[in-house]
């Protein structure tokens, strides 16, 4: 090998070993970097994973919040909507309220009044009543002295001017003497019954027109009803072609109840008046007219539950349909003609015994036939 | 003239990879006796080896250098487990070199002492320097301190570029090399005087994501608590429950953060290298104040790649001369980690920017210093790419 030879194959050699170095350092290198990658992969893949998962809880965390919301919301319009309506329902009692204060102002003017006409009528009416059996008395007596009169006249015809006895017996016959006679009892009579009548149309004013208290009273309500009816006694009677209504009374055996006496007239005055109504508006009653009247005691075995006096009022009157019937305690609801009705009277009966009262009034009709009204009231 | 040679060797063999990159840095200087250095070497090589040899050649330079974790030339692009070496040689610019110490300690101190050391062999103020490359300890130095350092000791009239050198992500032990002196917590500068040219642009690619937390207490670089709790558990909820919940190098994945100051909508990146000793805290590689508001970061591939280029973009578009005649980089070393395989791509499109006619050179840093493009005072940065563009023309 020459020289040259060999300095080629030194520097071949240290050639080769260089790349050999690089080689190895190479490989190690590798190795270490891809145990490095996969670490790092897997860490990458972690906090993407946790991100992901957080992402998801979030997610979930705003849908459930976005869901509560909207329930939130839903509450809220619900709670809106009670609100509203309880306004409604608050502004229609204020409504209702003022025209019953109008309305009682009013009543109580008038009850004042008519107390004041009616307690004005009793001197008289009692003075007139006091003195019936007087004149009676006085006119039998008066009958009596005639008759003796007319005896000795007979008796005495011979001695008596035969002009004067003429004139006598034309006088009787002129007067019909024995008509007269008859119907002077008759008349009496008749006045003796129709000053009864002012006296109990008198005491039933006064009882229905009675100033309330602000407490509750005793209150007989079966006085309370034939006051009503007393007061539209001449409405019962037969009008053109309608026939007399027929009143079917069907009294319970109960104490007085504790209540506010002219209010609870005043529901009485309502119901019966609008079943006279109808009655009169050209409904067709099935059979004569009546109105049933009947009052129960509905006697709580529960301690804790109050007895309660119910009154139920029927009329077959031909009753109403539904969409009228739902709407008949509303306020300013009515089916009467402009100026016949304020429509307020049931709302009012309504608010009586439900607010004031605590009771109930339910109302049940069938077209064709009639209307019931079911009043309940605690007895205290 | 100023003259940048580039010599890159790969031998693992110590005296072989400096021979070679010699070489080629001779090549390119066709005789003429290169006035200053920048040596950066993988932990591996024997590195007073290194040195020795350089200085047997050139026993004037001024030679600055230190440990990376990656290197990239223009002569063989990037590379592990090698060494670059840019020479310098110019009669219009002049250079210096200095050194401080116990940079781990007062970071401050040894930055102005290194300053200090560089100007002393010259009759330089610092008003003067064009240029001030630095390389400090990549372990346990408070980056930001150092940084504030060098700045109030160049009393921030020069641009500060450089990063902090690294040891193969295993975050033992980084050695700075000063002349023939091969040190630890030090920090070594180059400085430039005369007619030079710079510019420089910085990017990160990294893209906040997952929880946010409050920092609750931290002092200078290090976070004790987060959201009130041991600042550990911030990353517990990342990390398999099989692995220990251990901040102390040596795995690939960053677990950088971004740290959003108060009020401040952008973030700077904070890389962590340990945790102190008692297990506490976690150390950064820079100040974390309190109440800022932390959340990992994340990058892939592409947003890595496209900072790189952005950076260089930056740094070109604003350089004040005609064309530049070096070019020095820093890379974040855990760039290097996201990127992986997909590593060489982060240079390559770098150097297709560059051209090959400029000579370069670069590393992966343990953190990047660098001012903003057209700002002149430098900041301390993790996980970003900078890019320094340097010439006389």
């Amino acid at each position: 090998m020459t020289p040259q030879n060999t300095l080629e194959s030194s520097t071949e050699i240290k050639s080769l070993e260089r790349a050999n170095r690089i080689l190895k350092k190479q490989l190690t290198r590798s190795e270490r970097t891809r145990a490095e990658i996969e670490a790092s992969n897997r860490r990458r893949e972690q906090i993407l994973r946790k991100a992901l998962q957080d992402a998801e809880t979030y997610s979930k965390e705003l849908s459930e919040a976005q869901a509560k919301l909207t329930q939130l919301n839903q509450q809220l319009e619900a709670r809106i909507e009670i609100k509203s309506a309880a306004l409604s329902e608050a502004t229609d009692h204020l409504h209702q309220a003022k025209v019953q204060v109008a309305n009682s102002e009013k009543f109580s003017t008038l009850g004042e009044l008519v107390a004041g006409v009616a307690h004005e009528i009793n001197n008289p009416i009692s003075c007139i009543i006091s003195n019936i059996k007087f004149v009676e008395e006085y006119s039998e007596q008066l009958f009596a002295h005639i008759l003796l009169q007319q005896q000795v006249l007979e008796k005495e015809s011979t001695t008596i001017a035969q002009s004067d006895v003429l004139a006598i017996s034309d006088h009787t016959e002129e007067i019909d003497l024995d008509y007269l006679k008859e119907d002077l009892s008759a008349l009496i009579q008749s006045m003796a019954t129709s000053g009864s009548r002012i006296t109990e149309i008198s005491r039933s004013l006064r009882t229905f027109a009675r100033a309330d208290t602000t407490q509750k009273q005793p209150f007989d309500i079966h006085q309370g009803i034939n006051g009503t009816l007393s007061i539209l006694r001449h409405r019962l009677k037969a009008v053109g072609k309608r026939k007399a209504i027929e009143v079917q009374k069907d009294y319970g055996n109960f104490p007085s109840i504790m209540c506010f006496p002219g209010q609870i007239n005043q529901v009485f005055m309502n119901i019966l008046a609008n079943a006279i109504d109808a009655m009169e508006e050209g409904a067709d009653p099935s059979g004569p007219p009546k109105i049933c009247i009947q009052t129960t005691l509905n006697k709580s075995l529960n301690k804790s539950k109050e007895s309660s006096v119910v009154v139920t009022i029927t009329d077959n009157a031909g009753g109403m349909p539904r969409n009228i019937k739902e709407h008949i305690f509303d306020s300013q609801f009515t089916t009467k003609r402009a100026g016949k009705g304020t429509g307020l009277g049931l709302s009012i009966a309504h608010q009586i015994v439900t607010d004031v009262h605590k009771g109930s009034i339910r109302c049940d009709s069938t077209l064709g036939e009639g209307t019931t009204f079911k009043i309940v009231l605690p007895i205290a | 003239m100023f003259k940048a040679a580039v010599g890159h060797g790969i031998d693992p063999d110590s005296l072989g990879a400096i021979a070679e990159a010699l070489e080629q840095c001779q090549e390119a200087l066709d005789g003429k006796i290169p006035q200053a250095g920048i040596l950066m070497a993988a932990i591996d090589f024997d590195h007073v080896s290194l040195l020795d040899y350089v200085q047997n050649i050139y026993p004037d330079i001024l030679l600055i250098g230190g440990t990376s974790v990656g290197e990239m030339s223009s002569k063989m692009a990037f590379q592990q487990d090698s060494l670059t070496l840019m020479l310098f040689y110019s009669d219009t610019v002049t250079f210096s070199a200095g050194v401080g110490y116990c940079a781990n300690k007062d970071p401050k101190t040894a930055a102005a002492m290194a300053i200090d050391s560089a100007l002393q062999s010259t009759t330089k103020d610092p008003e003067d320097i064009k240029l001030c490359y630095t390389l400090c300890e990549g372990l346990g130095v408070d980056g930001s301190a150092l940084v504030q350092g060098l700045r109030a000791a160049t009393n921030n009239a020069a641009p500060i570029y450089g990063g902090f050198v690294g040891d193969d992500y295993q975050f033992e032990a980084t050695y700075q090399f000063y002349q023939g002196e091969v040190l630890q917590n030090a920090v070594v500068v180059l400085t430039f005087f005369g007619n030079l040219h710079v510019s420089y642009g910085v990017a990160n690619g990294q893209r906040p994501l997952g929880r946010k937390g409050v920092v609750t207490r931290s002092k200078g670089s290090t976070i004790y608590e987060v959201d009130n709790k041991p600042a550990k558990y911030f990353y517990a909820d990342y990390i398999d429950e099989g692995e220990e919940v251990k901040i102390d190098g040596g795995t690939s994945f960053s677990r950088s953060i971004a740290v959003f100051e108060p009020e401040e909508h952008d973030f700077y990146v904070r890389s962590p290298h340990g945790e102190t000793e008692d297990r506490s805290g976690i150390n950064y590689f820079g100040s974390v104040p309190e109440h800022s508001v932390i959340q990992l970061t994340d990058a892939d591939c592409e947003s890595l790649v496209d900072s790189a280029q952005q950076a260089f973009s930056k740094a070109k578009e604003t350089y004040p001369g005609v064309e530049p005649e070096a070019v020095l980089l820093v890379s974040c070393v855990s760039r290097m980690k996201n990127l992986g395989t997909q590593v060489h791509r982060e240079y390559s499109v770098v150097e297709e920017s560059i051209g090959s006619h400029i000579p370069n050179v670069g590393f992966y840093s343990y953190g990047e210093i660098s001012p903003f493009t057209a700002q002149n005072n430098a900041l301390f940065h993790n996980e970003t790419f900078t890019a320094l563009l340097l010439g006389t023309r």
